[in-house]
């Protein structure tokens, strides 16, 4: 991610249209993984835009992803997005051909990914979509690298154990 | 413990996979919005704050007048102007704290025809009547959903907070709560209220729900194995009893949202004259949201749809999106059998040319702690 330079004399609204327009898609993919579903995505990073107000991040790329990372909490403590869990997508799948397969294998991982604890989920997600390191995962959520170890490491179990077939 | 390359590979693809289905073609905000929530707040804050201070100086000279004036000027008619109503909270105020409530959080509370008060405060939902006072209201029998909402920031746990003294009312001292005495000001469309210290202002939003009390309380009804009203030795495995030990307390479900928020674990399957009691540790579930989503889990799959509330029961919506996943289970253990053909039969969306079975009523019957659900020759027992 490139960011707008931190003092490139724009005004506060042109600044975040910059951010918007270099993040918005990234975080987008990133919250549909934390809260299911693309509408409450968007609307997640849409509310960590408005949220910016006047403030200049020192590391925007960093700071937008701890917010979408938080507000995507508050979303899924509304409870408003279960209906729409790629788990339950299965039904849509088409025959078991090759490429249905793989969607439907891939559907299956999320449904196990949605179903981890919030901090697990979060965990698996920066470090195996966002590629992040350990250390990162633990600048990005503001806790340890020891507790983002021990988290991965309880993911991985649980992971193993429901997908260890696929 | 290292994630089986494999594994890691189709983890990686799967999330790139859906990643990719966010395309600049599918955003339906694809534009930075013009006027961000966030800069409203303030506004709604502000508006809120001018019409409380000028309710509060209003009610400050009213109460210095000369008593020959207050006693000329006709008394308010409780109520009159927020019954029918839905209000949404915007602020609150306790202990010289103010909090702006977010739009997105919804806290919500109504006011029905039928004086029945309910309250939504983003976690848990609540449900009881009142009745007007000289200057607001008195809350009763309020119950409500039990969902744990410890960890919401500071706005939210106000909201749950002012709506708890709203709806519930002080501590009795007895483990309970209530009743709530509460004042109501209104001006136009802004409602404030006052109850245990908390100041609500709240923002009318519409009309409240017709039907919202289904007049429905929904009445205890024996269980085919009343398990909770054996002795302990005498009880078949699985079962958590709660009330009175021994027996599960001898009350009925109040308005029908007593079973919207928690978890209800399957216990109990009977059908066609046979019962089979099914661990709680299994993991079949079922749960009700306050957005009216049915969540369901039989131990295997699970399946969502959408519900309407019906007196003694609900429907399905036929406007909500439906679906199930059908992962395979090669065991075929009586537990597994039985909850999944419970499911199946009386709450997974039949095949479309079955219609009046997808819409049919599912009753729902219980009290404290128990849920009975019955449909087709099915009747499956939970418990939270």
């Amino acid at each position: 991610m490139h960011d707008v330079e931190a003092d490139d004399g724009l005004d506060d609204r042109t600044y975040v249209i910059k951010l918007f327009d270099q993040h918005y898609l990234a975080l987008v993919r990133l919250a549909v993984h934390l809260v299911d579903d693309q509408e409450t995505a968007e609307d997640v990073v849409q509310d960590v835009y408005a949220s910016l107000g006047n403030r200049r991040p020192n590391d925007p790329a960093s700071y937008l992803r701890w917010a979408v990372v938080n507000r995507s909490r508050s979303a899924l403590r509304r409870r408003r997005t279960a209906r729409r869990t790629p788990a339950f997508q299965v039904a849509d799948a088409e025959p078991a051909d090759g490429p249905a397969l793989r969607r439907e294998q891939q559907l299956a991982v999320l449904a196990v990914i949605a179903q981890l604890p919030r901090r697990q989920r979060e965990i698996v997600v920066l470090r195996y979509y966002q590629d992040l390191s350990v250390p990162e995962v633990a600048a990005v959520l503001r806790i340890t690298p020891g507790a983002v170890s021990s988290s991965l490491l309880r993911a991985h179990t649980t992971l193993t154990r429901l997908l260890g077939e696929i | 413990m290292d994630l089986d390359p494999k594994l890691e590979s189709s983890l990686r693809a799967s999330l790139a996979a859906r990643s990719a289905e966010v395309t600049p073609e599918s955003l339906t905000e694809p534009n930075l919005r013009p006027v961000s929530r966030r800069s409203i707040r303030p506004f709604l804050f502000a508006a809120a704050s001018v019409v409380l201070v000028v309710l509060i100086a209003v009610g400050g000279r009213w109460a210095l007048a000369p008593s020959s004036i207050r006693s000329a000027t006709p008394p308010p008619v409780p109520g009159a102007s927020y019954v029918g109503s839905k209000f949404r909270l915007t602020a609150v105020e306790n202990g010289g704290k103010k909090w702006s409530i977010p739009v997105f959080l919804s806290v919500t509370v109504e006011f029905t025809g039928s004086r029945e008060i309910v309250t939504n405060d983003s976690v848990n939902v609540h449900s009881g009547t009142f009745s007007p006072t000289a200057d607001g209201f008195v809350t009763h029998d309020v119950v409500g959903t039990l969902v744990d909402s410890s960890g919401g920031d500071s706005a939210q746990g106000a909201a749950v907070k002012a709506i708890g003294a709203l709806a519930l009312g002080p501590a009795d001292g007895s483990g309970g709560f209530g009743p709530a005495t509460v004042q109501a000001q209104t001006a136009g469309d802004l409602l404030v209220l006052k109850a245990s210290g908390y100041t609500l202002s709240l923002v009318r939003t519409g009309p409240a729900r017709a039907g919202i009390s289904t007049g429905s309380t929904v009445e205890t009804t024996a269980s085919s194995v009343d398990q909770c009203s054996l002795p302990l030795a005498q009880r078949t495995g699985g079962w958590t009893c709660y009330g009175t030990p021994g027996n599960v307390a001898p009350t009925t479900y109040g308005p029908v949202t007593a079973w919207i928020g928690p978890v209800w674990h399957l216990v109990l399957v009977v059908h066609d004259g046979k019962s089979q009691t099914i661990p709680a540790s299994f993991g079949a579930t079922i749960r009700f949201t306050a957005d009216h989503d049915v969540l369901i889990d039989d131990g295997v799959n699970q399946a969502y749809g959408g519900f309407l509330s019906a007196p003694h029961g609900f429907t399905w919506d036929p406007r909500a999106p439906r679906g199930q996943s059908q992962a395979a289970s090669n065991s075929s253990s009586d537990v597994l059998l039985a909850s999944t053909t419970a499911f199946q039969a009386v709450l997974i969306p039949p095949a479309p040319a079955d219609p009046p079975k997808a819409e049919g009523l599912v009753q729902m019957s219980g009290n404290a702690g128990r849920l009975v659900v019955t449909v087709t020759g099915f009747e499956l027992t939970f418990a939270r």
